[in-house]
């Protein structure tokens, strides 16, 4: 699911749209485009650029967007994060949390609209987890930035205002918190190989905070 | 576009170690076009600066007949007219010398020079010892020789020698000598006195004797005076040239040496090619994850392409710029080695043009070849780093899609729609490149026709190589169920995913096929050459022989061999019209064809053929002598300014003008000739025209019996001259010596590259090697284990390569020996298994060593490694 948000997937049928544009209909580097406008993502992995520094792994999507900006942008999102102390380390040279709190400056290097954030914690032990997290929250709420998060965490998912179970695909319940003019499931399309659709019956939440409300509107 | 740089430049702080090997060979290619044609540049500069000084003069009439008081006197008053500076007359004949003192033995050709002040009108003269050469040194019957004269006939300064019916005294030893250009020569230089000429009896007609007029010329009136020289001689069958002339035919034929040669660097250069072709691929492959990562947060396949493109062209600007610098150091050892046999005053450093080329080629072999591979990144699809994370999910797939078998019909339509659009667009991406490419070749050759005939054998040979790879590659795969772990091991491993074994099959098979078949096809060569193998052939011709001289002659031979000789007439004439139509050197359209007819025809005249000709067309005379010329020519002058069957040669014999007919055209097997004419006169027209006799004889085997027969017959007939098979043999192993290591050199340079590609492919997968070892040393393999399957598995590709390298060698050197040189051809068994071991060591060597860490790393932190 998360990859359909971000354009990475195509679906099979249906459309999506964000901010009144479909993505569906855009191609590969109008989608690159656009992610690299509006969303911005979080993996379980990091997947972090492994021949650059911490500070220019946050630089890279400024640099691809032109912003002028960037090089100060980049060292403020690093201070955010708390890694000042590491800009110029490899990923090889820091740890798990702290390669996630990079991917996560680099997540919000754009201002996104939206934050897509993948098992953020998956691989990270709980304590590390638990900042990586509140981490997130802290900049979700001072940048007014939709998250979009998927998780196995149900204390996680606790936190969301709005969470939706999906089990094999197909959503299982919807805890629709304010005006759900998005997120319906029609439950006529599969994710191809998307978020968290545990094959052991695990339930995923797509959990979603919106201090602001982005138009969205996904029909899967 | 900023985004492009900065991203690049900071890939490349970890990506050049791994790619640096490749673009090595980007630099030898690079290297090898900037260090021939600086070289060949700076020999053009030397030799046409000097151009003058090789002629010495300005202008020079030149003519194999006497110069006669009437040309002499149209001459002079040209000269006078046009107020000619200087003028000098010299003549040149190759003849034999031979120590006076009777008790000496040993006789040797030399090439004599008559000269005459004020000689030389330009270059230097000076003697061994430094002095500068004196007319008043050949007063008298003086000779001055080159050093290896004295060396050869152990003569020194102050004896006597004996050249015709004279005797001289050696007055001294040229040091620098006006006008030698290190060419080819049959003997010593030796010089003399013009006037003492006549004495010797050497110039009577029908001698080989060259004569020249050199002029000295004001610069303003050098075309005038050439124009009026050539009018004026046109009767005469003189050759007028200026000093610029030669520099034009200097020009010409050094620029074309200099693009053929280029074309061998482009060989190594598109080598080096396929291998940043193979490493961007498996680059490209390494850097997915990067790739997909930068899509995720917005770039456009365009900029990602970019950023590789520009670490590519990056390294393939380093690359070439290690090649200028390797071509510098060529420079210096050409310099220190060659000096001998390169011109004098010749520069030795880097010509701008020919860095400028080399540069300009290194980049666009780097553009050409990593297009393809980079054109990859459009695959790399983003969700992969999704995937990643839920592997669970991945398995899904295949029965996912079965299940909406309706919407897959779809989703595979979209996706044939797409595949269809980039399998176009590499297509056409492919078109591009082999069309660069074949532009490259034909800019480095000069000519579109050589670049793409060039390519197209280019592409036919790696075809050919890569299907011997594959075969051997494939008979190789069955060694796979060897009892030996390390052997089946190793054959694995040449199979083990993103494995580089093709392509460094091609390039050490190409290396090694360039000198086993040089190697080989010089043995043939030299077998061909050598008097021993060629009893059946003459081994020395007696030329010059006079007709009242022939009884003494035959005498003297069937006393010393044992066997009567034959001795065969000649007459030397020019072609002076073809058809009627008189021949016009100077015209434009036969410019291609006026080395065959302005060359100096030696015919002779007989009944029969000999057992080495046969008629291709017409008929042969009958025996009886006809007054009407008649003449039979060799197929090789059919189609000469339109000559066929039935058309007409008018030849000048001496000033004599005669026309015969063509009646028959004969094919001559040169190799099993006594002797050859490329025309054949009919009996009954030329028995009372001026001509010399020739005899081939096989004369006495051992040098010392041959010199003295040479003594002999010099000392009883003066005028005649010994050839000597063994000597002209000796030259020819040398020249042939010098082209087979030169070739070599080449070869061996290709090799390199090759060896380098497989240096380079093994530090590509080197993580997956140590992680291989790691792996199997937890298993309990031991190092001297590890070190036997690396060499296997070395030892193995060395051996598809060099496999492949000595099938096609022997390929090349078999259709080359019996189709281009006409020569037969043996099975040198050693030769090949030499060059096959060679290889198989080399590449073992290589690869053990390159990969040697694999061996040491502790395992337990390797496969700990994220």
């Amino acid at each position: 699911m998360l990859g359909l948000i971000a354009g990475l997937d195509a679906p099979t049928a249906g459309r999506i749209t964000i901010d009144g544009a479909a993505i569906t209909e855009m191609d590969e580097d109008s989608l690159a485009e656009l992610r690299g406008r509006k969303i911005g993502i979080v993996f379980q992995s990091f997947h972090l650029i492994a021949s650059l520094t911490a500070y220019e792994n946050v630089l890279v999507p400024m640099e691809i967007a032109g912003l002028r900006d960037a090089p100060e942008r980049a060292r403020s999102l690093l201070a955010d994060v708390d890694l000042t102390a590491r800009a110029h380390h490899y990923p090889s040279q820091l740890s798990g949390g702290e390669q996630q709190r990079v991917s996560i400056a680099r997540a919000f290097s754009n201002d996104p609209s939206i934050l897509l954030a993948d098992e953020p914690t998956g691989n990270l032990d709980s304590q590390n987890g638990r900042h990586v997290f509140d981490l997130m929250l802290k900049l979700n709420r001072q940048r007014g930035t939709t998250l979009i998060l998927i998780t196995h965490d149900h204390e996680l998912a606790a936190l969301a205002d709005r969470r939706i179970a999906l089990r094999d695909g197909r959503v299982v319940s919807d805890s629709s918190s304010s005006s759900s003019d998005g997120g319906e499931t029609t439950g006529e399309g599969t994710t191809r190989g998307g978020a968290g659709g545990g094959k052991d019956g695990d339930e995923a939440f797509e959990m979603v905070t919106e201090p602001q409300q982005p138009q969205r509107q996904g029909r899967r | 576009m900023k985004f492009i740089w900065r991203m690049a430049r900071r890939e490349i702080r970890s990506s050049w170690k791994r790619l640096l090997f490749f673009f090595l060979c980007i630099g030898i290619g690079v290297g090898a076009i900037v260090a021939l044609r600086s070289t060949i540049q700076n020999v053009n500069t030397a030799m046409v600066s000097e151009a003058r000084n090789i002629l010495t003069a300005d202008v020079q009439v030149d003519s194999s007949r006497e110069i006669d008081e009437a040309t002499l006197a149209s001459v002079k008053r040209i000269a006078e007219a046009r107020g000619v500076a200087g003028q000098t007359q010299t003549i040149e004949a190759a003849t034999m010398l031979r120590p006076a003192d009777a008790e000496r033995e040993g006789a040797l050709m030399v090439e004599l020079k008559g000269i005459e002040p004020p000689y030389p009108l330009y270059g230097e003269f000076t003697l061994a010892n430094g002095e500068r050469f004196s007319h008043a040194l050949l007063e008298d019957n003086g000779v001055v020789v080159a050093a290896s004269l004295l060396e050869r006939l152990s003569l020194k300064i102050g004896d006597e020698v004996k050249i015709g019916n004279s005797t001289f005294q050696i007055r001294g030893v040229t040091g620098q000598e006006p006008g030698a250009t290190g060419g080819f020569r049959l003997g010593p230089r030796v010089f003399i006195a013009r006037g003492a000429i006549a004495a010797t009896g050497l110039t009577g007609f029908g001698s080989r004797a060259r004569n020249k007029i050199l002029m000295k010329v004001p610069p303003a009136e050098l075309n005038p005076v050439v124009a009026d020289l050539r009018a004026g001689l046109k009767e005469n069958l003189a050759n007028v040239r200026s000093y610029r002339d030669s520099q034009e035919g200097l020009n010409e034929q050094y620029t074309r040496s200099e693009n053929y040669l280029s074309l061998t660097g482009l060989v190594i250069l598109v080598l080096g090619g396929i291998g940043v072709s193979n490493v961007t691929r498996v680059f490209i492959e390494q850097k997915k994850r990067t790739i997909a990562v930068l899509k995720c947060v917005g770039a456009s396949s365009r900029m990602i392409a970019g950023v590789y493109l520009a670490q590519v062209m990056a390294l393939g600007l380093a690359g070439s710029l290690f090649g200028v610098l390797l071509a510098r150091v060529a420079l210096l050892f050409v310099a220190r080695r060659f000096s001998e046999t390169l011109p004098p005053n010749m520069s030795y450093d880097l010509t701008a043009g020919a860095i400028a080329q080399g540069l300009t080629l290194g980049l666009l072999i780097s553009l050409l070849f990593s297009a393809l591979p980079l054109l990859r990144v459009r695959h790399i699809k983003p969700n992969m780093l999704l995937r990643e994370d839920a592997t669970a999910s991945m398995g899904d797939l295949p029965a996912t899609a079965a299940a909406h078998g309706n919407r897959l019909g779809r989703v595979r339509a979209v996706a044939v729609a797409s595949a269809r659009r980039i399998g176009f667009t590499r297509a056409l991406v492919a078109l591009g490149v082999a069309c660069g490419l074949v532009a490259l070749a034909a800019w480095q050759a000069g000519s579109i026709r050589v670049g793409a005939f060039f390519m197209a054998g280019l592409a036919l040979t790696a075809g050919a190589l890569q299907l011997t790879s594959m075969l051997v590659i494939f008979l190789v795969r069955r060694a796979r169920h060897a009892r030996s772990f390390a052997l089946r091991h190793a054959v694995n491993s040449m199979y083990r995913p993103g494995n580089q074994t093709r392509v460094v099959v091609l390039a050490v098979g190409l290396g090694a096929f360039l000198v086993i078949a040089t190697q080989s096809l010089q043995q043939n060569l030299v077998r061909e050459f050598d008097p021993a193998a060629r009893a059946r052939l003459p081994n020395m011709f007696l030329i010059d022989v006079q007709k009242d001289q022939k009884e003494g002659v035959e005498e003297l031979v069937t006393s010393a061999t044992g066997e009567r000789p034959t001795l065969v007439p000649t007459v030397r004439m020019r072609i002076t019209a073809i058809n009627g139509q008189s021949i016009d050197l100077n015209d434009r359209e036969r410019r291609a064809e006026r080395g065959m007819l302005g060359r100096e025809y030696v015919v002779t005249y007989r009944p029969q053929l000999e057992t080495n000709e046969t008629i291709v067309a017409g008929t042969l005379w009958d025996a009886a002598p006809s007054a009407e010329p008649e003449v039979s020519i060799e197929e090789g002058m059919r189609g000469l300014a339109g000559l066929d069957l039935g058309g007409t040669i008018t030849f000048d014999i001496t000033g004599r003008r005669l026309t015969a007919r063509v009646t028959s055209i004969r094919r001559v097997d040169w190799r099993n000739s006594r002797t050859g004419f490329l025309v054949l006169f009919r009996p009954g027209t030329l028995e009372n025209a001026p001509q010399m006799l020739i005899a081939p004889i096989n004369g006495p085997i051992t040098e010392a019996e041959r010199g003295r027969f040479q003594r002999a017959l010099l000392d009883r007939y003066p005028n005649i001259s010994v050839i000597d098979v063994a000597d002209i043999v000796r030259a020819v192993t040398r020249i042939l010596n010098n082209v087979t290591l030169a070739v070599s050199f080449i070869g061996g340079f290709v090799l390199l590259s090759g060896v380098l590609i497989l240096v380079g492919s093994i530090a590509m997968t080197k993580w997956q090697r140590v992680y291989e070892a790691a792996v199997l040393k937890t298993l309990g393999a031991k190092r001297g284990m590890l070190l036997s399957i690396m060499l296997a598995e070395y030892g193995l590709l060395g051996l598809t390569a060099g496999t492949v390298g000595t099938l096609a060698a022997i390929a090349l050197s078999y259709s080359l020996s019996r189709f281009v040189f006409e020569i037969p051809w043996s099975f040198t068994p050693w030769l090949y298994l030499a060059g096959l071991g060679a290889t198989v060591l080399l590449v073992a060597a290589v690869g053990a060593l390159s990969s040697f860490d694999a061996l040491t790393r502790k395992p337990l932190a390797v496969l700990r490694a994220p």
